[in-house]
Formats: structure tokens, sequence, C-alpha cells
């Protein structure tokens, strides 16, 4: 049994003698009162221990019944994305002065993991085009629950309107976030793909706190927001844009539309598919939220030398000082991910990043392509251009397909039916990235054409 | 540079060269790692005008070279428990066994999509159920959600199900949540993002919840009452059983904020005491490094009565097969997807290893490491509370005001004799506070050396006060002005704006 509690019997023996006591059980007085009658409590059912071997054994033979990328190839996104991952990302966030430090409340033993923070702030925030960006949140779906909590403390309004475009899970988060307050959830409903001013001004009312729109959309279409700010902001409402960083190489960053805040999910940016976690919440806004925003910042100064260096600042905001009064809860964050990230994204620097986003959207166009050329199959708002991402209709339900090629060793398209509804249920989610290649994209085409009886 | 001699006579560390931004170190036209991909010439003319980005992309351009030195050396300007001892109280940093790192390594967890259909994640949800399960089993509690990616995330989660639980029973009275005043600021955060009102209760004289305020405060409005044991001040509370008790009595429930788990983990069950929440951070006990702030997760463990209520989507087991469901009643989900899965199966490899017996004696060690550090240094700053303490302990350092002196002092003093520093200036209700939490993971060499260096300390603040002023003198960097930092702050680099 392994217990990596150092002390020989000797050195236990000599600290007891100091206390006075007889017997390790003798600390248990602490908890004489509350200890139940029938003593300390059976834990046979967790077992006696193992030796490191046994150990990765149970781990491994569990592994085996998952088909992950390497077992099956990733032809789905909807949240997750099989992006290439440079080897020195994980020598280099492996290392144990950052992997067993401590949030950097003493920053003069902590400079490191401080200037990491401010240079993934710095990466982050220009990659969104906007002033500034926090440490980290959890996940996608909660740093956009947390920008749209700002929302409403900074315009004290009651109506949220999110656009059909975010991926229904996070807006599912969003909800819960909202479950203790008075406030309405409005979706404004995409045509064609894409949001339409129209369509947020007809929602568009003096209680509306902000308009949240998202690029590109769960759907994958690249949806556009002209105007959208001055809309908003007429009438006295927040912009907030959920885009996936991964396709800022590309497009029309938040900044660039006029957003106010802007959030993402960072797990495209050098974290693998993980399960589904760990992942990295985004979150960036315009300099005039900087004491409403969520989270550790860590900020540049000068230390007694007239030294440059980093220290966590504004914590006026967080909860260990404001408690209640706190902008949010959050506490522990995703640090260990976002220098992740921030590796991931200074090995591949903006020649490697657009390369990669303009790898995924190639891919994605072969592939949709490809696809279309199977007689029955038609693509879902042909009308609209989409990233890396695009939905097809087919003439059956879309499980039956993603079985077929789930036992050939693809992971196809996502079936929409369970996620959007009924009306969606021969309806498939598709997506491509930058390391998928020619031969996986014909092969996939091949395995659909064979399903469906052509050759 | 000749090094500078102290007032002692001994040399004064030389402070290491700090590292320059990725953007000042940036050169135009380097190139990193090749990414798989295109030229984006060809795909930027197929973006619809007036889609595509304009600004300039101003990430730093380096080579391979240059990242991994870059942040090697940052790797040099910090210290972790790999380096260092971390007294930080309330923190439990202690060495996490580093066979540990190698489960999220393994491909099939690693790489696995959490969209696929169920039939391909049939090993990852046996072992995140076999995780709920296991800790069902530590907790004494009838079911488990992994949801929470933090231990605040897990108190909002608790609190959300507390307030689904009295809207089922068509309670709408129930509006206020109590917290001790010794609790962490999460408590009081989460409570107000959940929506309810937050009733402070104060401490007793001895650091605990003085059992007469909480029967006072205790009404038809109160929905939970969050509590901390052992607390932030390393007191296991006295009279909990009468707590409890009350609580039950005037029909609010209980909840255990089981940041201190690593005190009574194999001891103690919180289901057994009577909580009807409780949430661990596997982060702290359960062998995930802290990582500098994170990843860590909160898994939240519940009473039967309060299952149904749990985030979704929830894990059901039908014979051999496993599948994810979102039932009716949950709250609904609070993050993407299953939960932080590679830091659970960590927390779950560590159960695995240790065993039951195993896990008790880490409760056993991080008793007698707290109670041993806390008798070799009385004497030297008074401290709370009488008799044996838990897994960690407050002193105050309010005597040393005399000498124009804080506990923040003390604390940059302590990071020159080469230890990272306790918890400072909390909890909140003991002046100029300073909290330590040895663990078990350290050994008795490691808690005499640094008993005999804080002695050292405390001797020197008081015959030359002024030389703490000036500590550190060892790190890469002197004290910060933060107050310039928050005055005009400057979040992000200056050189990625001009350069590009």
């Amino acid at each position: 049994m392994a217990d990596f509690i150092p002390h020989t019997a000797a050195e236990t023996r000599e600290m007891l003698d100091l206390l006075g006591l007889e017997g390790l059980d003798d600390l248990l007085s602490v908890y004489a009162q509350s200890m139940p009658a029938s003593g300390l409590p059976d834990l046979s059912r967790l077992g006696e221990g193992c030796d490191e071997r046994t150990l990765l054994e149970w781990f491994s033979s569990r592994a085996k019944r998952n088909l992950h990328a390497g077992r099956a190839v990733v032809f789905r996104g909807a949240g997750s994305y099989d992006h290439f991952i440079p080897a020195a990302v994980s020598s280099l966030i492996g290392r144990g002065e950052f992997l067993t430090s401590y949030t950097p409340y003493q920053p003069e033993a902590s400079q490191g993991l401080l200037q990491a923070i401010f240079e993934f702030q710095t990466a982050i925030a220009r990659l969104y085009g906007m002033d500034l960006a926090n440490a980290s949140l959890y996940d996608g779906a909660t740093a956009l629950a947390e920008a749209v909590l700002v929302a409403i403390r900074e315009t004290e309004r009651s109506v949220v309107l999110l656009s059909e475009g975010i991926d229904p899970g996070c807006r599912a988060v969003v909800a819960t976030y909202l479950e203790g307050m008075s406030v309405r959830v409005r979706t404004v409903p995409l045509e064609s793909g894409r949001t339409l001013p129209a369509s947020i001004a007809e929602s568009l009312g003096p209680d509306v706190a902000c308009f949240v729109g998202a690029s590109p959309t769960f759907l994958g279409t690249v949806d556009r927001f002209d105007g959208v700010a001055e809309l908003l902001h007429g009438a006295g409402a927040l912009f907030i844009i959920h885009a996936n960083p991964h396709t800022l190489a590309l497009l029309r960053s938040p900044g660039e539309w006029g957003a106010d805040l802007a959030t993402g999910e960072g797990q495209p940016l050098g974290l693998p598919l993980s399960s589904g976690g760990p992942y990295l919440g985004l979150l960036t806004a315009r300099k005039k939220f900087v004491r409403r925003i969520p989270g550790r910042l860590a900020g540049l100064t000068r230390d007694r030398e007239g030294r440059s260096c980093f220290v966590l600042t504004l914590q006026a905001r967080e909860q260990h000082i404001r408690r209640e009064k706190a902008n949010s809860n959050i506490c522990s964050n995703e640090t260990l991910l976002a220098l992740q990230s921030l590796v991931y994204l200074a090995l591949l620097g903006p020649s490697g990043l657009r390369r990669a986003a303009s790898g995924s959207w190639s891919n994605a166009h072969d592939l949709c392509r490809g696809l279309l050329t199977v007689p029955g199959v038609s693509l879902v708002n042909p009308e609209t251009d989409f990233f890396h991402e695009f939905v097809v209709e087919l003439p059956v339900a879309a499980d039956s397909l993603s079985r077929h090629l789930l036992s050939k060793g693809v992971l196809g398209g996502l079936p929409l039916g369970e996620i959007l509804g009924p009306s969606w249920s021969r309806c498939m989610l598709w997506c491509a990235t930058e390391i998928r290649t020619k031969s996986e994209i014909e092969q996939t085409v091949g395995l659909v054409r064979e399903f469906f009886g052509f050759r | 540079m000749q090094p500078e001699m102290s007032r002692t006579g001994l040399p004064t560390f030389v402070r290491p060269s700090m590292e320059p931004t990725l953007w000042q170190k940036s050169r135009p036209g380097a190139r990193g790692v090749e990414s798989p991909g295109v030229a984006p010439e060809s795909v930027v003319s197929q973006i619809p005008k007036g889609a595509g980005r304009e600004i300039p992309l101003s990430l730093p351009e380096l080579s391979e070279l240059d990242v991994v030195r870059h942040f090697t050396r940052l790797s040099h300007l910090n210290r972790g428990v790999d380096t260092h001892f971390y007294p930080l109280g309330s923190c439990t940093m202690k060495y996490n066994p580093k066979v540990m790192d190698r489960i999220p390594e393994i491909p099939g967890f690693r790489d696995l999509h959490p969209r696929i259909d169920p039939d391909g994640m049939q090993g990852l949800l046996e072992a995140l159920q076999t995780c709920e399960e296991t800790l069902c089993q530590l907790l004494g509690m009838e079911a488990v959600t992994l949801a929470p990616a933090a231990g605040a995330h897990g108190e909002l989660t608790g609190i959300l199900v507390t307030r689904r639980y009295f809207e089922s029973r068509g309670d709408k009275n129930r509006t206020e949540i109590l917290i001790p005043d010794s609790a962490h600021g999460t408590n009081p955060a989460s409570a107000a993002m959940g929506g309810f009102t937050v009733h402070v209760l104060p401490s007793g004289s001895d650091g605990g919840v003085d059992l007469a305020r909480l029967e006072e405060a205790l009404s038809p409005r109160t929905a939970l009452v969050m509590m901390t044991v052992p607390s932030t001040l390393g007191i296991f509370e006295k009279d909990l059983p009468k707590m409890v008790a009350l609580v039950k009595a005037s029909g609010a429930l209980l909840y255990l904020d089981g940041a201190n788990f690593n005190a009574f983990i194999g001891v103690l069950r919180p289901g057994d005491l009577g909580f009807d929440i409780v949430h661990i951070n596997t982060h702290k006990t359960l062998a995930t490094p802290h990582g500098g702030g994170g990843p860590g997760s909160g898994p939240v463990g519940v009473k039967s009565h309060l299952a149904p209520y749990l985030p979704s989507p929830r894990i059901r087991k039908d014979g051999d097969r496993y599948s994810l469901v979102s039932p009716e009643t949950s709250i609904g989900p609070i993050r993407s997807f299953i939960g932080s899965s590679l830091v659970l199966l960590r927390a779950l490899g560590y159960v695995r290893m240790l065993g039951g017996e195993g896990l008790r004696k880490v409760a056993l060690y991080a008793l007698l490491n707290a109670n041993y550090l806390r008798t070799l240094l009385s004497g030297t700053l008074p401290r709370t509370g009488e008799g044996l303490c838990a897994h960690e302990f407050v002193l105050s350092a309010k005597e040393l005001s005399q000498e124009g002196l804080h506990a923040s002092d003390l604390a940059k003093e302590i990071l020159d004799a080469g230890y990272y520093a306790p918890t400072i200036s909390f909890p909140l209700i003991v002046p100029e506070a300073l909290m330590i939490e040895p663990t078990e993971t350290e050994s008795k060499e490691t808690l005499d050396r640094f008993a005999d260096d804080f002695r050292k300390i405390i001797d020197l603040a008081k015959k030359d006060p002024a030389r703490l002023k000036e500590a550190p003198r060892r790190t890469p960097v002197a004290r910060p002005d933060e107050v310039a930092a928050a005055r005009d702050p400057v979040l992000t680099d200056p050189a990625s704006l001009h350069s590009f």
C-alpha cells in the first residue's frame, strides 16, 4: 500500500512523544464529540490499495473500451475540436514549478506564472480584438454565463437575448446560472444560419441587458453582426459575442464587430479532447468593464527596486475580499490550461494559427463537397458560408449513419435530433479540422456512399 | 555585479534577470512549429466580404527553441510543491503522486470526444461511475455529481439544488443562507449568485460557530446553513451534533464546505454527521496539483432526497451498459459536457492506490504534522484555539504591529528563508493571521527546519523589524507596487500593440 507519507516509525514516535500522545489514534480526540457510536467508518469497499503498475492497468483496461481519436477518425466538433497539438506543449506545462504551484498570491515567488498569465491575457485579448482578458474561467459555457451576469449587473436590467446560434448546451448553462435571479431569457432565431438585425430589434426593449451572438454558430455558419453594436448601444444594452478562438485567425473578431464583451471555449487552442474536460473559459472585455468582470487578473507594475514585474490586481472585485458582493464566486480557475493555450499560440505564431485555421476551412469544404455528391444528401443553410462545421440533411435518421460510421472507425457528424428536437433527426453536424487528411475525407465520403447503397 | 552585504554580514542574493515577454522577444518572420494546414491565401479569398479579420493577428513570432527557453526560464521564477515547502493554510499543498499525471495521458481518455455515441465511451462512463460510487463511500452520501469544475462551482451547484428542493416542496419563504464569518469568501459569493440573501454568523470566543447565535438566526426563512469543518481556524466544532440537530429542527438543509476534507478523510463521513450536501476539492485532497490556480474539480455529494435535482447529465447504468441522461427534475447543466473527466480520473486513481486504510492514514498524518509543527512553534506568536488542532492552525502577528510589522512582512521573510509563505490575512476574524497547513506529505525534517527558521524570523522581527520591511531579498523581484498596479491597470503587454 502506497501512502506518500515520508515518516519513519521512529520519527512518528518522536513526534507523538512531543505531543504527549500514545498513538496516532489519540489525535482523533479532536473529533470525539462527532464520532458516531459505530466508530470509524468501514472503508473495506475502497480496497487495500495497489502499486503503480496495477493502477495504470486498471485505467488502461477501461480506456480500451473508449473509441478515442486514435481509433475513430474525428469528423465531429460541436464544442470539442480535434486539432494539432505540438509536442513541446505538454513538456512545458508539465514542469513542476508550474504544475505544483498555487494561485500566485505571493508575487515575489510566483513571477513565472504571473508573467505567463499576463501573456495569456495579452494573446487572448489580441485574438478577440478586445482591450483585455482575464486569467480564465472554467469553460466556454460558464464564461458566457459570467459575461451575461456582467451585463445584468452593468445595466441593472432583467432580459437577456441569446442567439439561437449559440450551442444549446451553452444556452442551458446560462439558464442554470440565472436560475436564482429574476431574469428572463429570450431566444433570437437564426434565419438561414444568420442573425438578422431586425430579429434583434423585435426583441429589444428598455429591459434588455444584452444580446449574445455566436461566431461561428452552432450549425457552423459564419454569422454577421453589421449594425448590431449600434442597435444595442442605442437601446442601452450590451453586445456579447461567443466566438471559437480557432476561427478568429481568419474571421472578423468580436472587437471589430463592436462587442462589449466576448467569450469562448479555449479547448481548440492546444487542449486535447479530454473526454470533455477540463476545458478553458475565455472572457474578454472593453477596458471600461475592467472592474466588473470576474476572475483573476495579472497586471504589470514595478517592484520597489524599479524592476518591471507582475501581480494579481484589482482583487477588490473578488470573493476573498468582497464576499457576497463579489463579481463572481470563482476562485480556482483553469490557469494551467491557460498556460497550455499560451504555449500553443506561441509555438504556432500568427502564421501557424492562420495556416491551421485555413486547413480547417479547406478540409471542411472538401468534406462538404464530397458528402453532397451522395444522392439524397443536401446542405442545410446553403446560402450562408460556413467555417469548419456544416449541417447536412439525410434521407434517413442520422443516428443510424452515425452508428454505422462508428463501427467502421469513423466518428462522423453529430446527429442533431436529440439536441435540437425531432425535426432535426435527419440532420448531422459535420466538422473537419486541419489535421484531417485527403484520404480520411475520401474514405469517409466513400463509407457514406456505401451506407446509402452507392459506389 | 558584487553581492550586496547585508547588515548581518552575509552576502545577499543577486536577483536573477527577468525574462522579456513573448512580444518583446518576437522577431518578425520567425517560424515556430509547422502546423498542418494550408496557405491562408487560398482561403482568405473565399471568406465573404466584411466577415474576414482586418486587424493584425498580433501573436509573437518565435522559434520552437525560443518558446521552450522562454517558458523554462519562467518556470525558474516560480515556486511549487516540487521545489519548496508550501505551508499555505486552507490550500492543502501536499505532494501529489506523479503516477496520477500518467492517467490523463492515456489516449483512451485524453483523446476521447465528449459527444461520441455512448457505445464509444463505455470505459469512461464506467470509470466515472466508479468515481461517483467511491466518493459516495468516502462521504457517506447517496449520490454524487462530478460536474462542478471547482470548489466554488460545487457550492453554487449545492445552492441551486437547495433552491430546487424547496421549490419542489412549494416552500417559497426560504430565501436566506447562514454562513459563519470564518468561512471562505466563496461561500457568501456562491449564495449571492444563487439568488439567496446571506446572513453572517459571528464566531464565538473559541473561533467556532456560536450555538446561541445559530439558534437565534435560524428561522422559517433559512434555506441552508453552510459550515466548514474543521473551520478555517483548524478547529473542529465541538458542538457540531447540537448544531446539526438545531438546523434539522428548523427545516433548513445543512451544507458542508469540504475544503478541509484532508483533515478527516477516512475518519468521518459528512453524511454520517448529518450533512445533506457536501462538496470536496479534488485538487486539495485527491491528487490534482493546483496548476497555479486550476484546473481542479468540486464533486458534490447529497442525500437521496436531493439526488433528483443534481445537474445533468447523469450517468445511468442498465445491466452492463452505461448511458447519459438528463432527468427533468435536474437543475440543468452547470458546465459543458460531463465534468472535468481528466481531473476526476486522477482522484479515482488516488483512492484506488491508497485504499481505505491509506486514506485514513492521510488524515492521521495531516493531524500529526499540524499538531507537531504547532507545538514546535509555541512561544513564537499567539495561536487560536486550545488543545489539539486539526489539519492547520492560525497564528496572530498582531503583537508585532507595535514594531510596525504585519503578517505580510513575516511572509516575505519566510519566502527568503526558502519556503512558500503561509496564508496571510485569512481568516478575516483573526487580526494579522498566519494560517499554516503542513499536510501529511512533509517530513519531520522539513517541519523541524521550518520551525527553526520561523523562530529565527520572529526573533529578527523583534530585534530588527526594519530588516523584515526589506524582505524578500532572495526572490527574483522585490515587493511589487500593488497600489500602482490597481490604479491604472496594465493587463496586456504594450509591446503587443506597437510591434504590429
